[in-house]
């Protein structure tokens, strides 16, 4: 709505990207430094949850009198389907929709959009969980796992195929709930099922018909065997479908995107 | 012109969830170098003008252009209380792509004599020294455009001493706009005077006239109001 006239400025105006660009950054580093400023419980926590999480596998499976999961040992299925999961497509998804309340804070400064909060937060988190996964990682070397993915580049494809899968679907939610607040809840009890229902703490190999089937309609499905797949070369999904998964990621963006569009000035003038 | 307002309406939904109606159809041009006031009541919205120009409020429909770059709200910026002011200011230079962070470094802590609040955090610096350090902040970043809601609070008669010449300073340099409640407080160097009613908006650029047209509606409404039917 807001055009910027060529003639009569006295200051050299920039382009929209380098304004993106230094917005995104500045805030990155703003959110840092609220984050991780000073001490605060949840700094722990994201190292200690995933930690809990492998310890409570590694007794629940051991229990059973089975050391290992079938194809792979406790712990590293773990690694390589919780930590993702959370880190990645659940982060992704509460960053955007909690950017708005971030957003609301800083909605003084024209340069700052929604959409940029959104992308700064993803991507602290990214770097957050990177630097736990090293941590938990070299952990595990150091107790004689191998954490190192057999398809490297594939799994980082996966990784990062399911962290835009929650930040598009954060995106589709945060602006579905412009048009009422209720939804914003609604979404938010998603979560829960959605880790149970994605194929986190189990492998579909272990899924009996009809459920696999009927899980296998969910897309995380396909993402979380993607990662497994390529993590552990000796591990064949019986479901996988990329081109399912690539055509939800697809629907989802696009939707997301141009609903943004739409409602994005709507909603910095409801706040 | 460096700034064109196009047919701009802009409605708030109250607390009975009608919508009010502030702006209708609102149209006028500023030139570059001129001085806009914008004269009302509480309510005819003034701020909501503000901040369309300044971009973070949007107007239902119509446009508005900017010839260059906008200021934040004068000494109106928010800080965030985690953060030093230092880091604060740090923040602010990223997002205006300025890239000399100790410069205005400088300038603010010779300007307000707070050196060591500077490394404080926001939130521990006393209310005082924040009004002064926000004036600071505003002092310290040149625009085309500067935003003025309300009066400015010099925070006692020294400060007021020491920076008032500052402001005169930028009035000289950017195209200033300025709210008011009073008609009195509208100064000569307003070249342009908006004055808004509850159902009216008028571009004046004489300020005479501008003041005798808010004394009218003034009337004008007051009237209609014990006139009007009780409701």
């Amino acid at each position: 709505m807001a055009l910027r006239l060529s003639s009569g400025a006295v200051q050299k105006t920039r382009s929209a990207f380098a304004v993106q660009k230094s917005v995104i950054f500045a805030l990155s580093v703003r959110e840092m430094y609220r984050q991780f400023g000073e001490y605060k419980m949840g700094t722990i926590w994201v190292l200690l949850e995933p930690l809990l999480m492998m310890v409570l596998f590694m007794g629940m499976f051991g229990a059973r009198g089975r050391g290992e999961f079938g194809f792979i040992e406790p712990p590293l299925f773990v690694f390589a389907a919780f930590l993702p999961f959370r880190g990645l497509f659940q982060a992704g998804l509460r960053e955007t929709m909690t950017a708005k309340n971030i957003h609301s804070g800083l909605s003084h400064l024209r340069q700052v959009g929604l959409f940029d909060v959104m992308l700064a937060r993803a991507c602290m988190n990214v770097v957050i969980e990177s630097i736990v996964a090293l941590i938990i990682g070299f952990g595990l070397a150091w107790l004689g796992y191998d954490p190192i993915p057999d398809h490297i580049l594939e799994t980082l494809l996966g990784l990062l195929m399911i962290l835009l899968f929650g930040f598009g679907l954060g995106l589709v939610f945060t602006m579905l709930a412009s048009y009422a607040r209720e939804l914003d809840k609604l979404f938010k009890m998603l979560n829960m099922p959605l880790l149970f229902l994605s194929a986190v703490f189990f492998p579909m190999s272990v899924v009996p018909e009809p459920y696999r089937t009927w899980l296998s309609y969910n897309p995380l499905v396909h993402a979380m065997e993607f990662i497994r797949e390529m993590w552990f070369a000796h591990y064949t999904s019986p479901v996988l479908d990329m081109e399912y998964y690539v055509a939800w990621m697809i629907a989802v963006w696009s939707l997301g995107l141009a609903l943004y569009h739409q409602r994005w000035r709507e909603y910095v003038k409801a706040s | 012109m460096m700034i064109t307002a196009e047919n701009i309406s802009r409605s708030f939904r109250n607390k009975q969830g009608r919508r009010k109606q502030v702006l209708n159809d609102l149209s006028f041009e500023i030139p570059a170098g001129a001085h806009l006031a914008i004269l009302g009541d509480t309510g005819t919205g003034k701020s909501t003008i503000v901040n369309i120009i300044g971009g973070t409020d949007f107007p239902d429909g119509g446009r508005i252009r900017r010839a260059g770059t906008v200021s934040w709200i004068f000494a109106k910026m928010r800080f965030e209380k985690h953060m030093s002011v230092a880091m604060n200011l740090r923040f602010i230079c990223r997002i205006l792509g300025v890239e000399d962070f100790d410069e205005k470094s400088a300038f603010i802590s010779d300007l307000t004599g707070l050196g060591s609040q500077m490394r404080q955090h926001w939130g521990s610096v006393s209310d005082a020294d924040r009004k002064t350090l926000n004036l600071a902040f505003s002092l310290a970043f040149k625009f085309d455009i500067m935003l003025f809601d309300g009066p400015i609070t010099y925070g006692g008669r020294a400060n007021r001493g020491k920076y008032e010449p500052l402001v005169d300073e930028i009035m000289d340099q950017s195209t200033c706009v300025s709210t008011f409640g009073v008609a009195e407080h509208v100064s000569e160097r307003h070249t342009h005077v908006l004055v808004l009613g509850r159902k009216s908006a008028q571009l004046y650029d004489s300020r005479q006239d501008a003041i005798e047209a808010f004394k009218n509606i003034r009337e004008n409404e007051a009237g209609s109001r014990r006139g009007g039917p009780a409701t």
